[in-house]
């Protein structure tokens, strides 16, 4: 008896010893990497990366090479994840062109044929001091060019870069083409519905859309955040009793006062309507 | 017999931690994940750099593209563009992203200085 008392404090002993080290190894102390890939980051890094991506992609207009760099995140789904950070940063009322340029990305995962027209850049000047700062001692010591070579991923990949243009993508103003009251009971909240196409008649994403309330009050949010419905969507869930002003593109018409319609089901009670609102760019 | 007992006790608790982290950090370390932009290789940093200096090409919006670096290189933004303009050298980067890096760093160290 005595003998397996003695047996038992040791194991008792070891079982704890190894439950500490690994809590300590595995949990609060766990090793810490270097050289690794974007697929790894946590997820506010992933967020900033994202964002990062969809900037440059605004300035190269390189769809191919954005597209590579958001596949190092390795996302399930690349559009949706896009698409939840804009409307996470549309909701904070921050960084609007960031949330532009994350849902004009997203709309290039579903259609990675998709052009823009890239942002006015300030160019560099011709001969800039590139050398400066990186000194010969430097470049020997710290990567060797066979090191670089092997480890080259698409993302790094160097592409021709396109001709930049002082426009930029929303210059041209959208007409209102035809304003309709949509009556289906299977809509369950009362919707202001956009569809922006371009003069040829294909959906355009990334059109910023405004919309105002007579008393005060104004949100921002662009076409291309459902690609699964148009690139040229958007929407907008209105309040019973409110009124609202809404402006497509930079430049567009205002239309003033639009309303929960009223419409009626085959009992004769009434519900609530959805506003269809149909833009084209004029050719 | 008592003081063996408890000696015996301390030493199967430290065999026991030492077990423990010899697999947890060795043999079945904890997968790569929930890393930094900052232990990022190089060459996804310097095309992480390149893509803020193309940014800021455009908006020219310093202290966001300052924010953005200093989570590459622990809070050192002007750091983190040299770095990643040596490698971008090396990885053959075009002349005109280079240029972009280099207005980059120009206008940190500008800032650094007022």
């Amino acid at each position: 008896m005595n003998e397996k008392r003695g047996s038992l404090h040791l194991l008792t002993g070891a079982v704890i010893g190894i439950l500490i080290g690994l809590l300590v190894s595995l949990v609060l102390l766990p090793i810490q990497y270097t050289d690794t890939e974007p697929y790894s980051l946590k997820e506010s890094d992933r967020a900033v990366y994202r964002e990062v991506i969809a900037r440059a992609y605004l300035v190269e207009a390189d769809t191919m090479r954005a597209l590579a760099r958001l596949a190092l995140l390795q996302d399930a789904n690349p559009g949706g994840a896009l698409v939840e950070q804009a409307q996470t940063l549309l909701a904070s009322g921050e960084k609007e062109l960031e949330a532009r340029a994350l849902a004009l990305l997203a709309a290039a995962v579903n259609q990675p044929v998709m052009v823009i027209t890239p942002l006015a850049v300030v160019l560099p000047s011709a001969n800039p001091e590139v050398t400066t700062t990186t000194t010969a001692p430097a470049l020997k010591t710290t990567i060797t060019p066979t090191e670089i070579l092997a480890t080259r991923t698409p993302a790094a990949t160097i592409t021709p870069r396109p001709t930049f243009t002082p426009q930029p993508t929303q210059g041209a103003p959208y007409d209102l083409l035809e304003q309709s009251t949509i009556c289906d009971p299977e809509i369950k909240e009362p919707l202001i519905q956009i569809f922006v196409v371009d003069a040829a008649g294909n959906p355009v994403p990334g059109v910023k859309v405004e919309i105002s309330q007579p008393n005060g009050g104004a949100e921002t949010f662009y076409t291309g955040l459902y690609p699964e419905i148009s690139l040229g969507y958007a929407d907008y869930t209105m309040t019973q009793g409110m009124t609202y002003n809404l402006r497509v593109g930079e430049a567009g018409q205002l239309v003033l006062n639009l309303s929960i319609p009223a419409c009626e089901d085959k009992e004769g009670k009434d519900y609530p309507g959805s506003i269809r609102l149909d833009y084209q760019q004029p050719k | 017999m008592h003081k063996n007992r408890l000696v015996g006790f301390i030493i199967a608790i430290v065999v026991g931690i030492a077990a423990g982290l010899i697999y947890g950090w060795v043999i079945n370390p904890a997968g790569v994940k929930n890393t930094s932009l900052e232990s990022l290789r190089d060459d996804y940093k310097a095309d992480y750099v390149l893509m803020v200096a193309e940014s800021y090409a455009s908006d020219s919006n310093l202290p966001g593209a300052v924010e953005r670096l200093e989570a590459l290189s622990n809070s050192d933004a002007i750091t983190a563009v040299q770095q990643a303009l040596i490698t971008a050298q090396q990885m053959g980067y075009s002349n005109i992203e280079l240029q972009y890096m280099a207005v980059l760093e120009k206008a940190i160290a500008a800032m650094g200085q007022e």
